[in-house]
C-alpha cells in the first residue's frame, strides 16, 4: 500500500510552521520556509484559519500531464515522482496544478514538488496532517 | 491508614484518573509530601490547602481530610 | 549572522528616508538578541535628550538561534523608556523573528522623526517607507488588515507589527502589537513609535539559507523538537495556559486583588484558568517555531445594537497576566468583562497590565477624594467594568488632564494628585501579577529593565523553604538569574522553554549551526551583556538607592506573610554593593 499526505484536521492547526520548517530541513537541506513544498496560509491574517496548500495526490495529476520531458510522472498510489535532471524549468507544472500546491524555486530553477514523505505530518504537533493508506 | 478526598484540577489529568479522588494514605503522611506520595511532577504540583487553609510546613495529614492541590505557578 | 562571522544591522533614518546596511564583527561578542540591541543602544542613544526626542533610537534584534530551533521565537526591542526614563527593553514573538531572520536583518536601528504618518515595508530586498497618514487614528487591527492588503501578502507569512491610537497620543506605556496576538507590551514602545509618526512596520523575507552542516544539526534540531513536544516540560503551557495560575495564586495570597488591598481574590474561581477554557476558549495558536501554543483565544458574543438580534462574535486572546491586571486587580469577577477589557485595551494598544494597575489606583484615589468625577469622567468603582471600558478610552485618547497624566503611569499620576502608598509600581513600571514575597519586589526593583521577568524573582519566592532567607543569598539568587537570563535572551528563546535549554543543550545547539563556544565564553557573553545595560543606565542618571516603593507593598501580607520594608531596601542596597564593580566587564 502507498501512503499520501492528507491535511485532513486543519482546524486544529496552531500555525507554528512545523511542518515547512522540517520539509525545508529535510527536504531541501535548508533554513528557508519558502523551499518548503507544504504551505501554511492564514489569507485574512492570523485571526483567520489555516488552511494547508500542499499536494492533493491527484490520481491523474495535470501536472504531469503538462510536464514536456518527462521530469513529472505519476506516482503509485497518487501524486508524481520528479526526476529533477530532466527538469528544464519551464514552469506549466505550476499552472496546471488548480490546487496551486507548485512553487518555483527561483534559485534551483525547479519546481518544489511534493514527494508525500510524511515529514510534515511527522512532526506536525497537533495532528492537523496525517498519512493515509492509499491502494497502489 | 488513613482515607482523605482530594481534589485537583486539569493540570492533574496524566496523573490522577479523577478531578476528586478518595485514597487512602499512609499514617503520617505530610500535606508537603504529598505530590510524591501520588508520584506528581515536582514541577507540576503547587500549594496544598488542607480544609480550607493553606498547609503548614510538616502539617501531617489527617483521616477524613479535603485536600485541594493547586498546580504550580508557571511563567516566563 | 547565522554561518557568518558578522552582525547584520539595518539602520533606518526615518527623517531623511535613508537607509544603510553594516556588517558588525564587533558585535560578534555580545552573541545576538539583547546583547546587540543592548550594544547598538548604548552606540546610538542620547541620554542628553529626552526618550521622546527624534533622535532617540528604536533597537531591534534576533537573537543567535534565531527561528533554526524550537521554541526560539522572540524578537527583543531596546528603547529609552518613557514611562520610567531610563533602559527599555521588551520581547515579542509571532512571526517577527522568521520574518527578520529571512530577510537577512540580525538587527534594526530606526532613529529620526518622519516627516508624516510612515509605514515601514521591509523585506530582503527592498525597505520601503510608506505614506500612512490615512490609518493615523486607526485601531491596531484595523491596520493590520490594510497592510496585509497592501502589502499584498498571500499566506501568512507577512510580519505586521503596529500601534493603536494610545502609541499615537504618546501614552508612556502604550505598546507595539504583534501579529495582533503577541506585544512589545511593557515600558512604552508604543509611545517611541509615536514619536517617530511610525505606525507599524510590515516584515517578509525570502533568503535562501542552505543549512550547513546538516547530520549534526538535525540530530539536534530533532532532540528539541522532541523534548519541547513529548516531555511534559511544555505542556502546561500549551493546556490551560498561564491562566492556571489565577486560583493557586489566589490560594496562596500572592494574586494582586482590589489594587493590592488583598493577595486573595473571592471570586478568582470565578475567573480561573479552567473557566475561561470551559466558557470560552476556542484555539490555540503558536508562534513561528514554537511546536507548544501557548497563545489562548478565547470568544463571546457582544450586542452592537439594543434591539433586533445584532450580535458580533469577538476573538481576543488571553493570559494570566491579563486576566489579573484587568481581573482581581480591578474585582472584575466574570470571565466574559475580563475578556471584554482586554478586547478595549489591545484596540487602544496599551500595555494591559500598566493600564491594569493605573486604573486601580485611579479607582482609589477617587474613592479617597483625590481625584473627583469631573477628573475621571466616570465613575470608577471596583467591578464596574462598563466603566473601566470607558476609562481605557479617555487613558487611550488621552481625553482630559486627568487622563493625560494617568497615561505617564502610576508614579507620575501620584506624584500629580497623591496616593503615592497605593500606586503600586516598581521604579516606574506597574507591578506585575506576583506579590509572592522580598524577591519578586526587590527583584523587580533591581532588574535592569523592572520587570518581573527580568530574574523572576517570583519564581525564585516560590521556590522558598525558609521565607528568612539571609540577605545576601537572597540578592545573590537575583543576581545569578538576572545575568543568566543574559544568555536565554540573547538566543531569543521563549522563557517559557528554558528548562529545555540547559546550558550543555545551548553549546550543543550553537555549535551545529557553526558557533563553538564554550560555557566560560557564555558566561563570558552574559556579563559583558549586563555590563552595557548598568552602563546604559548609569548614564541615563539611574542610581538603585533612590527607588522608593509604595508602602502597601508592605501592608497587605504576601504569600509569605507581611513583608518587612527595611529589609526589602536592605536587600536592594547589598544587590548595588554586589554590581558595583560589574559595569566595567568587557
Amino acid at each position: 500500500m502507498a501512503k499520501i499526505l492528507r491535511a485532513n484536521e486543519m482546524s486544529k492547526c496552531l500555525g507554528c510552521f512545523a511542518c515547512m520548517q522540517f520539509c525545508a530541513c529535510v527536504n531541501k537541506k535548508n533554513h528557508s520556509l519558502q523551499k518548503s513544498a507544504i504551505r501554511i496560509k492564514a489569507p485574512g491574517g492570523i485571526s483567520d484559519r489555516f488552511v494547508a496548500v500542499v499536494c492533493q495526490g491527484c490520481s491523474e495529476p495535470p501536472c504531469a500531464e503538462v510536464c514536456p520531458s518527462n521530469a513529472l510522472t505519476p506516482r503509485k498510489g497518487g501524486g508524481v515522482n520528479q526526476d529533477p535532471k530532466k527538469c528544464i524549468g519551464c514552469r506549466r507544472c505550476e499552472n496546471a496544478c488548480m490546487g496551486h500546491a507548485i512553487t518555483y524555486d527561483m534559485e534551483e530553477h525547479k519546481p518544489i514538488i511534493c514527494d508525500h514523505c510524511g515529514i510534515c505530518a511527522n512532526f506536525c504537533p497537533h495532528g492537523c496532517l496525517n498519512m493515509q493508506e492509499v491502494p497502489d | 491508614m488513613i482515607n482523605v478526598t482530594i481534589e485537583t484540577g486539569q493540570w492533574a489529568k496524566a496523573y490522577l484518573a479523577e478531578r476528586v479522588m478518595q485514597i487512602s494514605l499512609p499514617q503520617g503522611t505530610q500535606a508537603g509530601n504529598l505530590a510524591s506520595v501520588l508520584a506528581i511532577g515536582e514541577d507540576d504540583a503547587g500549594a496544598v490547602i488542607v480544609n480550607g487553609s493553606i498547609a503548614k510546613p510538616g502539617q501531617i495529614l489527617q483521616d477524613g481530610d479535603k485536600i485541594k492541590m493547586l498546580a504550580s505557578i508557571i511563567g516566563g | 549572522m547565522i554561518y557568518k562571522d558578522y552582525i547584520r544591522v539595518l539602520n533606518v533614518d526615518m527623517a531623511s528616508e535613508r537607509i544603510y546596511i553594516d556588517e558588525r564583527q564587533d558585535l560578534m561578542p555580545y552573541l545576538g538578541g539583547v546583547g546587540v540591541a543592548a550594544k547598538l543602544l548604548e552606540e546610538n542613544m542620547r541620554a542628553d535628550l529626552p526618550p521622546l526626542a527624534p533622535e532617540q533610537p528604536i533597537v531591534f534584534a534576533i537573537g543567535a538561534m534565531e527561528t533554526v530551533y524550537p521554541v526560539i521565537t522572540k524578537v527583543v526591542a531596546m528603547f529609552i523608556s518613557p514611562l520610567t526614563g531610563e533602559l527599555g527593553e521588551s520581547y515579542a514573538g509571532g512571526r517577527m523573528g522568521m520574518t527578520m531572520f529571512q530577510a537577512g536583518f540580525d538587527a534594526i536601528v530606526i532613529t529620526g522623526r518622519a516627516v508624516r504618518p510612515t509605514y515601514l515595508a521591509i523585506t530582503d530586498t527592498d525597505v520601503v517607507f510608506r505614506d500612512s497618514r490615512v490609518f493615523w487614528g486607526t485601531g491596531s487591527g484595523e491596520v493590520g488588515r490594510h497592510i496585509r492588503e497592501y502589502e499584498q501578502d498571500q499566506g501568512s507569512k507577512l510580519s505586521i507589527i503596529r500601534i493603536g491610537e494610545a502609541g499615537e497620543n504618546l501614552v508612556r506605556f502604550a505598546c507595539v502589537s504583534v501579529d495582533r496576538y503577541r506585544h512589545f507590551g511593557r515600558l512604552g514602545l508604543g509611545a517611541v513609535f509615536g514619536s517617530k509618526q511610525l505606525k507599524a512596520i510590515s516584515l517578509d523575507g525570502n533568503r535562501s539559507m542552505p543549512i550547513q552542516n546538516y547530520a549534526p544539526y538535525f540530530k539536534v534540531m530533532r532532540e528539541l523538537y522532541k523534548k519541547a513536544t513529548e516531555s511534559g516540560l511544555m505542556s502546561k503551557y500549551h493546556d490551560l495556559g498561564t491562566p492556571v495560575n489565577v486560583e493557586p495564586l489566589s490560594a496562596i495570597g500572592a494574586l494582586p486583588t482590589l489594587n493590592l488591598q488583598s493577595g486573595t481574590y473571592e471570586h478568582a474561581d470565578k475567573i480561573s484558568g479552567e473557566e475561561f477554557a470551559s466558557a470560552h476558549l476556542v484555539r490555540k495558536l503558536a508562534c513561528v517555531g514554537c511546536p507548544v501554543g501557548c497563545i489562548h483565544i478565547g470568544s463571546y458574543r457582544r450586542t452592537f445594537a439594543e434591539h433586533g438580534y445584532e450580535y458580533e462574535s469577538v476573538e481576543v486572546g488571553y493570559d494570566y497576566e491579563l486576566i489579573f491586571s484587568l481581573g482581581s486587580y480591578l474585582g472584575i469577577d466574570n470571565t466574559r468583562d475580563v475578556l471584554e477589557l482586554i478586547e478595549e485595551v489591545e484596540v487602544c494598544g496599551m500595555d494591559a497590565m500598566s493600564t491594569g494597575v493605573a486604573l486601580g489606583w485611579a479607582t482609589e484615589a477617587l474613592e479617597k477624594g483625590l481625584v473627583g468625577l469631573d477628573d475621571t469622567l466616570v465613575d470608577l468603582k471596583f467591578g464596574q467594568s462598563q466603566a473601566y471600558r470607558k476609562a481605557v478610552r479617555y487613558m487611550s485618547g488621552a481625553e482630559n488632564e486627568f487622563y493625560r497624566n494617568l497615561g505617564y503611569g502610576v508614579k507620575h499620576a501620584s506624584s500629580v494628585y497623591g496616593g503615592e502608598d497605593f500606586a503600586m509600581h516598581i521604579a516606574g513600571n506597574e507591578m506585575a501579577g506576583y506579590h509572592t514575597g522580598y524577591a519578586a519586589i526587590a527583584g523587580a526593583a533591581v532588574g535592569a529593565r523592572h520587570s518581573h521577568l527580568c530574574n523572576g524573582g517570583y519564581s525564585i519566592d516560590q521556590g522558598l523553604k525558609d521565607p528568612d532567607i539571609d540577605i545576601d543569598d537572597m540578592a545573590n539568587a537575583i543576581l545569578e538569574e538576572e545575568v543568566e537570563r543574559n544568555l536565554y535572551n540573547s538566543l531569543i528563546m521563549c522563557l517559557f522553554a528554558r528548562k529545555i535549554y540547559d546550558r550543555d543543550t545551548v553549546i550543543r545547539a550553537l555549535s551545529a549551526i557553526g558557533q563553538e563556544l564554550t560555557d566560560e565564553d557564555l558566561s563570558a557573553i552574559t556579563k559583558r551583556i549586563y555590563a552595557t545595560k548598568l552602563r546604559i543606565k548609569k548614564a541615563l542618571n539611574f542610581d538603585l538607592s533612590e527607588v522608593r516603593l509604595p508602602k502597601r507593598f508592605f501592608e497587605t501580607p504576601s504569600m509569605h506573610g507581611k513583608l518587612d520594608e527595611a529589609r526589602t531596601y536592605e536587600i536592594i542596597e547589598r544587590y548595588k554593593e554586589m554590581i558595583a564593580e560589574m559595569e566595567a566587564f568587557t
